[in-house]
């Protein structure tokens, strides 16, 4: 039942998004890549190469192991952390062109993006961090 | 050691390449807020490096180590830094001269605190209190509040 809520859950999202009528708004490339390249050096940097090899390891019997727990942790944290990092350099890229008042609104759009994604990564880490997905199906 | 040195330049690299899709890295350096919040963090980094204890381990009896409590003054400072400009904004709310320093020490005050809290996280090995993780994500609220008050004001 498990892994059919977090598919639930994301499928939900993505239906939301569907709904907005303007999903193309919602995807934007440096807003992506200033959130998973931190993402991603964030588990060699607090556990080393490593932690990569733990990440896709489950312990004994289905349960968490501490180190993956840990890892989940940092990346999630990574992910709101430098979403709202990418979010003040998008703030501080439209104060350089302030000229056009209507370009405000498409902009401050853009600039949301890294806070969106950087919390969907820790809503899909919360999620992970507190199932052991070997047991139950 | 080497490891974790390259991967945090690199994520600090992610973060200046971002800045060239605007006018690049020169448009974030802002003494009043680096000095805001550099003084106060550089101090309490001179004090733990005098302590017997290392910065990473736990201090006895509190449950954090030194290198957290930076990372906690850190985010504290940048929250009463971006209301500080935001005190400065809307007291010279429609005067065009006066609104632009008092939006760029909201918006770099906090700039600087995250990331110092950031390097800070990679830095050490605690897991992070939620409240600090709420206080970096309200941090967000309070740029798009204050950037729709800059609109209004010009």
């Amino acid at each position: 039942m498990k892994p059919l809520s977090i598919i639930l859950i994301i499928l939900s999202i993505i239906f939301a998004l569907i709904n907005t009528g303007h999903i193309e708004t919602f995807f934007d490339a440096p807003s992506l890549l200033v959130v998973i390249f931190p993402v991603i050096a964030s588990i060699a940097a607090r556990h080393g190469f490593v932690g990569f090899g733990h990440l896709f390891k489950g312990g004994e019997g289905g349960n968490e192991t501490k180190e993956r727990k840990e890892i989940l942790h940092t990346m999630g944290v990574t992910g709101v952390i430098s979403g709202v990092l990418g979010t003040h350099i998008g703030v501080v890229i439209m104060l350089g062109n302030l000229a056009d008042p209507k370009a405000i609104g498409p902009a401050m759009a853009v600039a949301i993006l890294p806070t969106f994604y950087g919390l969907f990564i820790f809503l899909l880490t919360t999620i992970l961090s507190h199932l052991n997905l070997g047991t139950e199906l | 050691m080497i490891v974790k040195s390259l991967s945090i330049i690199f994520i600090i690299l992610c973060f200046i390449a971002t800045t060239f899709f605007g006018s690049g890295p020169m448009a974030f350096l802002d003494l009043p807020s680096l000095w805001f919040v550099l003084v106060p963090v550089l101090f309490l980094l001179w004090v733990g490096s005098k302590r017997k204890d290392k910065m990473t381990s736990l201090i006895k009896g509190r449950g954090i180590s030194w290198l957290e409590l930076v990372g906690y003054v850190a985010v504290i400072l940048c929250v009463i830094g971006s209301h500080m400009g935001m005190v400065g904004l809307y007291e010279n709310f429609g005067d065009k001269t006066m609104v632009g320093p008092a939006f760029a020490f909201l918006v770099l005050t906090s700039f600087y605190g995250i990331l110092i809290f950031f390097i800070c996280f990679l830095l050490g090995h605690h897991q992070l209190k939620k409240v600090a993780v709420y206080f970096v994500l309200g941090q967000t609220l309070i740029l798009v509040n204050n950037m729709l008050g800059l609109a209004l004001s010009i």
